[in-house]
């Protein structure tokens, strides 16, 4: 009786097994058959990413090969007309390069340079899930020829290269990161010398507010504390050095208290904060304006910070969390609105 | 009672148990074809079969092809229907962990991740993420951070037992409490190592939660043959635990050789445990939930406990993704939060209608 039931299951085990067996084998041909076309070859080590130089991009044959910054080389057969922005930066630097059109689809988390949420739910532009989670039938529904992706995304920019999709990953940790991740986009979407003028453009605005810092002589650049994040929400939160907040920091005439750290988003103890004895906090708001940490008073209040130099001299300054909340092509106005925050007699009479 | 009743009665119950399985079998492909039609992209049913048909030898002659969009093609078959097998490997994989689980430590609390199975795979994975940049992933291949999550699990679940060994046995309690201490301590460091990790932190607590939405066909072939062989293996040893469920001693008396019974079998659980959550992720809940239920249901005896759980198992897991794909829109969620809403209800249900006590 006993083996019966044994081997009766086992046939049963067998048959599922088999059935299963059968379905895989014939969707391994069809992958097999999938990546016969050429793919692109990895490189281990980052190369330099290419700076924008006037090339006509417009010869149809012509394979664009682009590194980015993981140092995946991509060759594209021809100039992508569906891009899909897995992160709001790569969104924005896609319409400055005048290249929104050919943006199908994004994530919810879209506000600029429109009201992407009022678009998606007119029907106008597609949403393909949240910053962190995209959604891979979403994307795959709109089979786009180019996908921008941020580092955040790189377990799914796996599963997406190996689905066949050109996946651009921009991890932009400065001022300049953030310039070659334009030249790239231009380069990748064959907006090779609009993104030149851009990128100048940048630069011009940049280089007038570093001018008019050095210009003013400062001997002792203002401490800066960054608050990504704090009490009553969670623990305190700042940014280390290898971050573009750092970056902006710096080109904005200011030294970030942590910009020693390498963690990129450090979590701070409250008493590292009043030992570093910060000149100017900056609070940017959260997403839409509202403040997560309360209100000014509330963080002056904190224990113990009533020392703190920024304190003592109502140096808080709230910044707009929606400018705030990716760099990208703004990265001026952030330099410009930190600057008005860190030296308001030199910048606020200008802007 | 005579042989003859014994025989008599056996039988009757044998043949009702075939039948179980015959219909839980077709249940579960009935289950798995419909899950395929829920998704984010709309993609009409008929269309779907035929899709699937295409690729069946036989069947394919009778599809007219061009009526199938290139792009739902890729959707079903490169998307979805590796999540569906996926949920049905990775349902019925933690779902026979759990019986075994279960039986061999004769303790309803015990589930597949009891020794530490899915704290070593987040902590591996964490790692990974931190360390491992996709550049270091596409030379590797595609699985790294499942390997890294696999390896993971492996190791804690060997330095668990290790750490439980008294001379040459391993005493029930003592694995317990080594499993509990162990999961503690990995949590600490899986804490420590979150804190570094900045901005992927994230995609870490999104894996941990558990889900599908990155399953390829890699992960199938990579995760299907523990979860196979290691249940065809163990279905060989369920009366052995049957007769551990009566007492060490008397089982011992009848002739079972408790020591090894239960090292291969938590080898067996342990290796397709780890196989499932470096795929899936922390997929709470069906482990711990689905013997329990189906034992409600069927009875307590091993050999058919641990091949209805598995099937079982694998239609709840097929049916909370399905679920997980579409409750909120584009937006994913993690499908250990599903398992765990809907199976909650279900167990208190069934726990409740049967008023008498409940034993394993």
């Amino acid at each position: 009786m006993n083996s019966k039931i044994i081997t009766y299951a086992a046939v049963i085990v067998a048959i599922v097994a088999i059935l299963s067996s059968a379905f895989i084998y014939v969707s391994m041909q069809n992958q097999i058959n999938d990546l016969q076309k050429p793919k692109p070859s990895p490189t281990a080590t980052p190369t330099a990413v290419p700076t924008a130089s006037p090339v006509a991009t417009s010869a149809p044959a012509q394979n664009i090969t682009l590194v980015d910054d993981e140092g995946f080389v991509t060759t594209l057969t021809s100039v992508p007309q569906r891009v899909v922005s897995l992160a709001p930066s790569n969104t924005q630097i896609m319409f400055a390069l005048g290249e929104g059109s050919k943006v199908v689809g994004l994530t919810d988390y879209d506000n600029y340079p429109y009201n992407f949420s009022a678009w998606i739910a007119a029907g106008n532009m597609t949403s393909i899930g949240g910053f962190s989670t995209p959604n891979k039938e979403a994307i795959a529904s709109l089979h786009p020829d180019l996908i921008l992706a941020t580092p955040i995304n790189d377990p799914d920019v796996v599963t997406l290269r190996s689905l066949g999709y050109n996946v651009l990953v921009l991890n932009p940790n400065d001022v300049r990161g953030d310039l070659q991740n334009i030249a790239l986009v231009g380069r990748a979407v064959g907006a090779e010398s609009t993104a030149a003028d851009l990128v100048n453009n940048i630069n011009n605005k940049i280089n007038a507010i570093t001018a008019k810092i050095a210009a003013a002589n400062i001997t002792n650049p203002p401490k800066v504390y960054y608050e990504i994040w704090g009490p009553p929400m969670g623990d305190l939160m700042s940014c280390g050095g290898p971050t573009w907040v750092n970056g902006i920091i710096s080109k904005a005439g200011g030294v970030n208290i942590f910009a020693n750290e390498t963690d990129q988003w450090p979590t701070v103890s409250s008493e590292t904060v009043v030992q570093m004895n910060p000149d100017v906090i900056l609070l940017p708001t959260a997403m839409g304006g509202a403040p997560f940490y309360g209100s000014v008073s509330d963080v002056a209040a904190r224990p113990g910070w009533s020392t703190i130099n920024a304190v003592k001299n109502n140096r808080i300054v709230v910044i707009d969390g929606d400018l705030f909340a990716e760099t990208g092509p703004r990265v001026a106005e952030q330099i410009t609105a930190i600057a008005q925050a860190l030296y308001p007699s030199l910048f606020n009479s200008t802007s | 009672m005579t042989t003859e009743d014994v025989e008599r009665k056996y039988s009757k119950r044998s043949s009702k148990w075939k039948l179980i399985l015959i219909l839980l079998v077709v249940a579960l492909v009935a289950v798995a074809i419909g899950c395929l039609d829920v998704g984010y992209a709309p993609i009409d049913f008929p269309q779907i079969l035929s899709i699937l048909a295409k690729h069946v030898p036989f069947l394919n002659g009778a599809v007219n092809a061009s009526s199938i969009s290139a792009v739902n093609e890729s959707i079903i078959l490169q998307i979805r229907l590796p999540r569906v097998l996926a949920g049905a490997i990775v349902g019925a994989g933690l779902a026979a962990a759990g019986v075994m689980y279960q039986g061999v430590f004769r303790n309803p609390m015990a589930d597949s991740y009891l020794l530490g199975a899915s704290a070593g795979a987040s902590f591996g994975y964490t790692l990974a993420v931190i360390y491992a940049s996709s550049a270091v992933l596409t030379v590797i291949g595609l699985g790294f951070y499942q390997v890294v999550a696999f390896v993971g699990a492996v190791l804690t679940v060997f330095v668990v037992y290790f750490m439980s060994r008294v001379g040459n046995k391993v005493p029930v309690t003592t694995l317990l409490l080594s499993g509990v201490v162990v999961n503690v301590f990995i949590l600490a460091l899986q804490t420590v190592f979150e804190l570094r990790s900045g901005k992927a932190l994230v995609g870490i607590v999104a894996w941990i939660a558990g889900g599908f939405s990155n399953i390829t066909w890699t992960h199938i072939y990579s995760v299907f043959p523990f979860v196979l062989v290691g249940t065809i293996i163990a279905y060989f040893f369920t009366r052995d635990l049957n007769m551990l469920s009566m007492g060490d001693d008397t089982a011992t008396h009848l002739g079972v050789n408790t020591e090894r019974v239960r090292r291969i079998l938590l080898v067996i659980s342990s290796l397709i445990t780890a196989a499932c959550v470096s795929i899936s992720g922390v997929v709470g809940f069906v482990g711990l939930i689905i013997p329990h239920m189906t034992r409600l249901i069927i009875g307590p005896d091993h050999r058919m406990l641990l091949p209805t759980s598995a099937i079982v198992g694998a239609m709840f897991l097929i049916v909370c993704d399905a679920v997980a794909r579409v409750a909120t829109g584009a937006n994913e969620l993690p499908v250990g939060v599903i398992t765990a809403l809907a199976g909650t209800p279900v167990f208190i249900y069934l726990l409740r209608r049967r008023k008498t006590s409940y034993s394993l």
